[in-house]
């Protein structure tokens, strides 16, 4: 008797909760059910991670997978929502699972304190659904695309720098192309110009993370037969901070992509080389073998 | 008429912040060149020292690649609106 008042309870809470989500006529019951039957890896708790983590708990998926090697530093929380100041020197998985369980507790979060690297990536990547990259690094970058195009996995992409954000969606399920086909390489170090070195307006990263958050939703949604509206598949949404400007661009799949065009692309054959030149382990290129 | 080039997120600097720069132009690299004379800088910014384009860099020419055209000597022609953007990838 106890038990089934708890399953009861239990039922009105989740109701309850997702009250506003169930009344979309685009997301409805089964819509919300999708999305906690849904297991997405959000890699990099930091600026972009944070948003993406926040509302994606927040609207009730069902797991995330949380990918930070880092400790948190106060120069972090200009920016990075997840943690807060008595969380300094935690490590910064620790103090967003804390963050997300507090925000929805039937989300289940599974942390890792890990770097993603050629070695771990394939088996973290394929116990999830869809990844939502946050990372800081144009190598960590190339090897998520890389791995979810192997492993045929949906990957929001999101970026920022100074005042500026892009954002895409990649489904190589569907042969829509690949973040190779929009940049085949990463920049030269000379060139690669990173947020420690640059700055980051730090509501650029709620706003980009933001939309990740929406997608990482939409691509859920739609795939599950609830018809959202097109994503941001065969566009990069590029956002200016300092005109309050967005833009999109067309992306077309690289016929010649060494990637998502191969016939026998294996991401192990790639070497993502840290040809760090300022002692940042920001500056990483990745160059195809 | 002339052709109008917008350099997108961090690259708007190079044209000092202009929201875009119209110019007569018979192909990219021509265009390239002509910006050169006027913005110090551009063309490192945006190009090798082998006179190739940066692979961090995508320059659009409505909205088509010019890497899935004919690169830097894509043809340009009045009316043509040239996009300029660049890889980021902080986080």
């Amino acid at each position: 008797m106890a038990q089934s008042a708890r399953i009861v309870d239990e039922s009105l809470d989740w109701y309850n909760r997702y009250a506003r989500h169930i009344t979309l006529e685009e997301v409805g019951e089964s819509g919300q059910q999708a999305l906690g039957d849904t297991r997405v890896l959000i890699i990099g708790a930091g600026g972009l991670g944070s948003p993406v983590a926040l509302y994606l708990a927040a609207a009730g998926v069902g797991t995330l997978g949380l990918v930070d090697f880092d400790r948190v530093s106060l120069n972090n929380l200009q920016r990075q929502i997840l943690h807060g100041t008595s969380d300094v020197g935690r490590p910064k998985v620790d103090s967003a699972q804390e963050a997300l369980v507090h925000i929805n507790p039937q989300v289940k979060v599974v942390t890792y304190q890990d770097r993603v690297t050629p070695e771990n990536a394939w088996e973290l990547i394929n116990g999830y659904d869809l990844v939502v990259d946050g990372s800081d690094n144009f190598a960590t970058r190339f090897l998520i695309n890389d791995v979810c195009v192997q492993a045929k996995k949906p990957l929001i992409f999101g970026a920022v720098l100074q005042f500026s954000g892009q954002v895409t969606v990649f489904t190589p399920e569907d042969d829509s192309g690949c973040y190779r086909c929009l940049f085949p390489e990463a920049p030269d170090p000379r060139y690669a110009t990173t947020c420690v070195e640059a700055g980051i307006f730090g509501v650029t990263t709620g706003i980009i993370g933001s939309l990740q958050a929406a997608e990482a939703l939409k691509v859920i949604l739609n795939d599950s037969g609830h018809q959202v509206g097109p994503t941001l598949k065969n566009r990069l949404l590029m956002y200016d901070g300092k005109d309050s400007s967005f833009r999109t661009i067309k992306l077309s799949k690289n016929p010649n992509c060494p990637v998502c065009s191969a016939t026998a692309f294996d991401f192990r054959t790639v070497t993502y080389v840290d040809n760090c030149a300022v002692g940042s382990p920001a500056n990483e290129v990745a160059k195809l073998a | 008429m002339s052709v109008r080039f917008e350099f997108l997120g961090p690259l708007k600097a190079i044209v000092a912040g202009e929201e875009a720069v119209e110019l007569e132009a018979g192909t990219v690299a021509q265009a390239l060149e002509e910006l050169n004379k006027t913005y110090d800088g551009l063309a490192q910014r945006l190009l090798e020292e082998s006179g190739s384009l940066h692979r961090h860099i995508n320059i659009y020419v409505n909205e088509e690649d010019i890497r899935l055209k004919e690169n830097l000597q894509t043809p340009l022609a009045s009316g043509d609106v040239v996009t300029v953007i660049s890889a980021i990838a902080g986080g």
